[in-house]
């Protein structure tokens, strides 16, 4: 790992792990005081350093000669504009990042769901002082629609802030969100970096997913669904990695985000369910991966499956339940009706896929591209991602089908959120399918 | 020829999204005043940036509020609609204040000569905006 990926990944994963711990040290009865957070948080930072840290290897370096825009897929230069096109990209870039700071500390946290769910916990539990044993059942009683059983690495993470500036500030705490979309583009720029061995690609695909309008508003505005799918797309990224190089580090990184995703909210079960069928195909071809790979893959699936189970357990025992989507609600009887929802659905995406406002080509240019190349997409290593796509659009249909909330309210408050989830593993998908040799 | 083909749609895809990017950007900053937005925010006190996003009414109203009902106390709104925007922010504003559907103090914003069986005047702000207590 190259050192400005490390930075990206420890301040993501720091801020996930330091709310995760903060969160349990609180559950058994620590109170959140200055002192207290800062040796929590500070524990977590120093054990986060050291796993970015083992096994390095150097960046891939910028390679003269090979970054023209019209030669990117070529490899060849035909532009005489090729030396200023990456400094264009990145002050571009520079610019999306700049910008998302200042919308997001221009104002308090406001939007809908920011304050009724993750900014309400924060508040409650910074007050506290603490993790009270009253905490989900105040939220369930007496705050409807404030979702009790929603994981709580934002709240968490707000409350880390407000611990460390000894203060309530909803202004200040915003920093979060554009730290996590700062850090993910440095992560991002890595990796696909690393694919396509050029920088002027990286920087070219780090650009359309910074500027994509959906990425980079929730960058600003205090919700979970940014941060899930910074943690599933390096879920994805890694578990690629993983996959090509047979890496340890790349598997239990991956491991990491899928953990943080459940950590994050109720769909990171299935994202990072996702992520364990897939660890799960790739041992089903035992003979070309060697036993250390099954070993492996195993212990990334049992890190992940235990997360879920620790969480679903707990909230079993707090008598937590989600009403929009929960097991109980798949039987044959609401398939039946379920299946009459599968038309406003599908209207609902086709108004994304040509939704240029939010989302640009992005869309139109991932389907384009996994047709011109669709047999790439089942070679090796990159059919693992295709099907991971595959699947998760299939598991959130599924979660549509047999919800019980009315379907298209259901569908205006949630289906923009749920292509945010898998935006940065698609830009991702589309590097390998332009860039990866076969 | 298939390479500069390729290389050619690429180019177009990325011109496309560039243009489209620049469209939506511009249209935002300047036709939907949004760069008039940042502005005011940039321009405005702490707790100016409070009263533009709640609203100059709703956020006087909701200070006075916090200054007037002892802690520990719960209320209800009368008003604001429930489970809307503002009725969310009022609720996140409020805590540690709670709400409660048997409420020992009414908030009633925007709703002059308002009066609730059980309830009396506890506190005025304007005549739109006052607090009514229980018995």
């Amino acid at each position: 790992m190259g050192f400005k990926e490390k930075l990206g990944l420890i301040f993501i994963f720091s801020t996930g792990l330091a709310s995760l711990a903060l969160f349990i040290a609180g559950m058994f009865g620590m109170e959140f005081t200055e002192i207290s957070v800062l040796l929590c948080t500070g524990f977590v930072l120093v054990l986060v350093v050291n796993f970015v840290s083992i096994h390095s290897s150097g960046d891939v370096r910028f390679k003269r000669g090979q970054v023209s825009m019209w030669g990117v897929v070529s490899g060849r230069n035909l532009s005489p504009f090729e030396p200023a096109l990456p400094a264009v990209l990145l002050l571009l870039i520079t610019l999306l990042v700049a910008y998302a700071f200042f919308r997001a500390l221009d104002k308090p946290i406001e939007a809908y769901d920011a304050v009724s769910i993750y900014g309400l916990k924060s508040k409650m539990l910074y007050l506290a002082g603490g993790v009270r044993n009253n905490f989900f059942n105040i939220i369930a009683t007496r705050f409807q629609g404030a979702h009790p059983d929603y994981p709580l690495l934002v709240p968490m993470s707000e409350v880390c802030v407000y611990s460390l500036l000894g203060r309530f500030d909803d202004i200040a705490v915003k920093i979060i969100f554009p730290l996590f979309y700062l850090s993910f583009l440095v992560v991002f720029y890595a990796s696909v970096k690393r694919i396509t061995e050029k920088a002027l690609p990286a920087l070219l695909f780090t650009f359309c997913l910074a500027s994509v309008k959906q990425f980079a508003d929730y960058a600003t505005i205090g919700v979970a669904d940014l941060t899930l799918g910074i943690y599933f797309g390096i879920g994805v990224i890694y578990l690629y990695l993983w996959l090509r190089e047979g890496r340890a580090l790349f598997l239990f990184t991956s491991s990491l985000a899928a953990i943080l995703c459940v950590w994050t909210k109720n769909e990171g079960v299935l994202l990072a369910g996702i992520i364990i069928a897939i660890l799960v195909m790739s041992c089903l071809r035992l003979r070309k991966r060697s036993v250390a790979h099954l070993l492996y893959s195993a212990s990334g699936a049992a890190i992940i499956i235990l997360t879920i189970f620790a969480w679903e357990f707990f909230k079993r025992e707090k008598g937590l339940k989600n009403e929009n989507f929960n097991l109980s609600m798949i039987t044959a009887k609401s398939l039946v009706t379920g299946l009459k929802k599968l038309p406003p659905i599908i209207y609902e995406y086709q108004k994304h896929f040509f939704g240029f406002k939010k989302w640009n080509i992005v869309w139109i240019a991932a389907a384009c591209t996994f047709f011109a190349n669709f047999r790439k997409a089942f070679t090796p290593n990159i059919k693992y991602i295709t099907i991971l796509l595959i699947i998760c659009a299939a598991g959130y249909g599924v979660m549509y089908i047999f919800s019980a909330v009315e379907i298209r309210f259901f569908l205006s408050k949630t289906g923009s959120r749920f292509l945010l989830h898998i935006l940065p593993a698609v830009m991702f998908w589309m590097v390998l399918l332009l860039y990866e040799r076969d | 020829m298939r390479i500069l083909k390729k290389s050619f749609i690429f180019g177009l895809a990325v011109s496309v999204w560039f243009v489209l990017w620049v469209n939506f950007l511009v249209r935002d900053l300047f036709t939907k005043g949004q760069l008039a937005e940042h502005v005011e925010f940039l321009k405005a006190s702490r707790h100016g940036k409070y009263e533009i996003v709640y609203g100059k009414r709703f956020f006087e109203f909701l200070t006075f509020v916090n200054e007037s009902i002892p802690r520990g106390s719960d209320y209800n709104f009368r008003g604001v609609e429930p489970l809307s925007l503002e009725w969310r922010r009022g609720v996140y504003y409020l805590y540690p204040l709670m709400m409660s559907e048997d409420a020992e103090y009414l908030l009633v914003f925007e709703k002059p000569g308002y009066s609730m069986n059980g309830y009396k005047l506890f506190r005025k702000f304007d005549n739109g905006r006052f607090i009514l207590k229980r018995k």
